[in-house]
């Protein structure tokens, strides 16, 4: 009996000293779970980055003036059997030749207004006011 | 000699007149101020030469035939002028800078380089032949 009063309160103890490890051992994979969540916030951080497009058709920008922010990215698409480029005023882009169906990319890290033309076809001209 | 500069004028703006109208109506897109005055010059040297040659070879200075070989000489620099836009300043494909013109399929290549072709030289013959009769040679 004297046993038994002694080995009650250490097996008591024992099984609170497992029962929380086994919560804590439960309780690890949520904190994992809850990284592994943010981790995956980060990764989709990229597809809700602005963009923008800029269509080049019928020898016109469209839009001709495009308002954006620093770091969104700035696509221009040919959609002209011609070829067209992209030349900034202070020379801070130039493209190579896009033929019909092919794209450029850029992204402005300098708040500012651009003014560019098309260097094949100079009369075509747009501007990007980075904000 | 005189006259022949003025005549030379009278070209030079007779055929870059004619020609900003055509772009304005019938192209896209619309020329750059640069190409008009590069066609400016280019038809003020082209028709200096023509009637400077002219003056001296008395017999051919009513022939249409002068002007039409200096015509098609100044269209055809224009086009060398295009293709040299192309090749060095834009490293573009030949061919590329032209404008469209509007009812010519520009991949039709024979039409479409035809056309440019024989309208800078026909607004180079109106400019001579206004040049002409503005200013007439005296009767010897």
């Amino acid at each position: 009996m004297k046993s038994l009063i002694i080995k009650a309160p250490v097996l008591l103890f024992g099984l609170i000293i497992i029962s929380g490890c086994a919560n804590s051992q439960s309780t690890q994979p949520q904190e994992e779970q809850t990284s592994s969540t943010q981790e995956s916030t980060t990764t989709t951080q990229p597809t809700t980055e602005q963009s923008s497009i800029i269509e080049i058709s019928d020898f016109e920008f469209s839009p001709s003036t495009l308002e954006t922010t620093i770091g969104t990215s700035i696509t221009w698409t040919n959609k002209d059997s011609v070829p067209h480029n992209i030349v900034t005023s202070d020379e801070l882009i130039k493209s190579p030749t896009m033929n019909q169906r092919e794209s450029f990319s850029f992204t402005f890290d300098t708040a500012g207004t651009y003014s560019y033309i098309c260097g094949i076809h100079p009369s075509m001209k747009g501007e990007i006011i980075v904000k | 000699m005189h006259k022949n500069f003025f005549r030379a004028l009278i070209v030079g703006f007779t055929t870059v007149f004619i020609d900003f109208w055509f772009h304005f109506f019938l192209t896209k897109p619309m020329e750059t101020f640069t190409y008009f005055v590069i066609k400016f010059l280019l038809a003020f040297f082209i028709a200096t030469g023509l009637f400077d040659l002219n003056s001296f070879i008395k017999k051919h200075y009513k022939s249409i035939g002068t002007i039409i070989i200096a015509a098609l000489i100044f269209s055809t620099l224009m086009s060398t002028y295009y293709r040299a836009w192309e090749l060095f300043e834009a490293y573009a494909p030949l061919g590329s800078r032209a404008p469209n013109i509007y009812g010519i399929d520009r991949t039709n290549l024979l039409l479409f380089s035809g056309a440019w072709w024989i309208g800078h030289a026909s607004f180079f013959v109106i400019g001579a032949f206004l040049a002409k009769r503005l200013i007439k040679e005296k009767k010897s």
